[in-house]
């Protein structure tokens, strides 16, 4: 008789996460450094690009906030395929999938490595290589000001603007707040990620960013076709966005969950 | 009964199939050996029965729960050690100690008989070991496991001759009543005399499902020179001494050993002859 204490238990996915981390900590440790140069390497370079004694300028502000766009942007492309990280291989395969933790379990510890301890690893690589510039350029004389990663406010809403100036669907929707719409459109996004990556396994990220460009261009392509005077005058309540976005991420999310259950060695 | 596979159907695409509507019983306490020629699908019954794919129709069940739901009670009495595999760059110690806790009737003692065995000791890292080395460590802990269902694939593939039979002591010391080890491998040589039962598959059918006692009571194994040859062979085949034959065993006792090999091909080249020896009986 299946029970509660079949489909999930915290002690196993305790066990799960000290196996995981017990066999791969090398592998993520190196990741991290990874992460921390990339960053690093990003900021010297806007360092003498920009020579950074204004670092809440404007320029430098919308300059640092895209190359930090497009840095996390990859990062989450990255972070899809991690759902499946352990099962790459044939033999990574045989590995997970006998041990002795549940689907539920496993899928739980692979999606939250993938989105929020990635993510997290992400902000602290970021944040350090940030203080490491920050404090390059105090030795240096290069700049004087406080670290840019105070800023990061600033930096999301530069961003925010800069993907508005991007996506074109701004032109056809009004919306009463931003907020709600970065909120919403990031968990769908992420969780369509999230999905890709337990669907194809390999090339992941590559697919969901041709899905997410298909997207973001061809959406007004619809729009002006079947609207072609615009939508400008319509008012979307921020709860109607945050309501299919939500139900459209929970879906991708069973969904991801469903194939990954479905998983074979071969 | 242990394992029932009920009806299964399964193919890796849908041109091809390898098995139809195959079915197959084992019970516990025996050291089984998985026989047949190459792409037959031993290693694709080996995954079916431990749920790492999963049958189009048809069931797989351990213990009459489906093997296809890998519920964590199921797995944790389970242990396939595959013919190619991959360990993490850690001591041997702290593999048993993340994977162990999995395993509730993980056993320390028979880890360290296990390795004494192999002449190994714990102080290993298996990031410096060498294949043939790596596979004695994984049997070893597999074995240390105390699961009651072993699945082998291939298990000697890779160890020297000395290892060869160290392996034999090692999986037969290894044994209880509430087990069973399923070995799947060509190197019939290598587990001839660790065998209690024999299944030869071909496709979808099972040409033989008999346990080596029944076996040796029904046929005698055995070398003859070819002028000693009287027509009452069920199978001849030529050998350095002259010729291995397989004759029926009409004084109905164990006699002799199996010579596995022989069994083999007198199975696949005359599978209806075969049968028709033990349904005589």
């Amino acid at each position: 008789m299946k029970t509660c204490s079949d489909s999930f238990s915290l002690r196993r996915l305790w066990m799960l996460i000290r196996w995981d981390f017990g066999a791969n900590w090398k592998v993520y440790a190196w990741r991290y450094l990874g992460l921390y140069l990339t960053f690093l390497a990003l900021m010297m370079m806007l360092v003498f690009a920009f020579a950074r004694q204004e670092p809440a300028a404007p320029h430098n502000v919308q300059a640092l906030s895209l190359v930090s766009a497009v840095a996390f942007m990859l990062l989450s492309f990255r972070s899809a395929r991690l759902v499946m990280e352990r099962m790459v291989t044939k033999e990574g395969r045989t590995a997970f999938l006998m041990l002795p933790a549940s689907n539920l379990e496993k899928f739980v510890w692979r999606a939250f490595f993938a989105s929020v301890f990635y993510l997290f690893m992400g902000i602290v690589a970021y944040a350090l290589a940030d203080l490491t510039c920050y404090s390059f350029c105090l030795l240096s004389g290069k700049g004087s000001g406080v670290a840019p990663f105070l800023y990061f406010g600033n930096y999301v809403e530069s961003l925010v603007h800069v993907l508005f100036d991007f996506i074109p669907l701004g032109e056809h929707l009004h919306m009463p707040n931003w907020t709600y719409w970065v909120q919403s459109l990031g968990y769908f996004i992420f969780s369509l990620f999230l999905l890709s990556g337990c669907y194809w396994n390999r090339l992941a990220g590559l697919q969901v960013l041709a899905g997410f460009l298909l997207f973001v261009w061809g959406t007004p392509e619809l729009l002006k076709h079947f609207a072609p005077e615009g939508l400008s005058g319509i008012y979307v309540p921020a709860e109607w966005v945050n309501g299919v976005f939500g139900a459209l991420s929970i879906l991708c999310w069973i969904l991801a969950y469903c194939f990954f259950r479905r998983s074979q060695v071969v | 009964m242990m394992m029932e596979i009920k009806n299964v159907s399964f193919g890796y695409n849908r041109k091809q199939t390898v098995f139809d509507d195959f079915s197959l019983t084992l019970g516990e306490g025996s050291v089984y050996g998985l026989l047949g020629r190459n792409g037959t699908g031993k290693s694709t019954l080996l995954y079916l029965m431990t749920g790492l794919l999963r049958p189009r129709r048809g069931e797989v069940l351990y213990q009459g729960v489906n093997v296809s739901l890998r519920r964590p009670e199921t797995l944790s009495q389970m242990f396939i050690v595959p013919e190619e595999f991959t360990l993490p760059k850690v001591s041997l110690k702290q593999f048993v100690s993340l994977n162990r806790p999995f395993y509730p009737r993980f056993s320390d003692e028979l880890l360290c008989s296990c390795l004494r065995d192999f002449d190994m000791n714990e102080d290993i890292h298996l990031g410096e070991l060498s294949m043939g080395q790596k596979k004695k460590a994984y049997m070893c802990f597999a074995l240390a496991t105390n699961t009651q269902l072993l699945v082998m694939d291939e298990p000697s593939n890779g160890l020297d001759i000395p290892s060869k039979s160290q392996f034999r002591r090692v999986v037969a010391s290894g044994m209880a009543e509430d087990k069973a080890v399923i070995i799947s491998t060509h190197q019939v040589r290598d587990i001839d005399s660790l065998l209690d039962h024999v299944v030869i598959i071909d496709g979808s059918r099972t040409l033989l499902n008999r346990s080596v006692a029944d076996i040796c009571s029904h046929l005698c194994f055995t070398e003859l020179s070819s002028g000693e040859l009287t027509g009452d062979e069920l199978f001849t085949q030529p050998s350095v001494h002259g010729q291995s034959v397989i004759l029926p065993n009409r004084l109905g006792e164990e006699e002799g050993t199996l010579n596995l090999e022989l069994l083999f091909n007198a199975t696949l080249a005359h599978p209806e002859k075969m049968a028709q020896v033990f349904n005589e009986k």
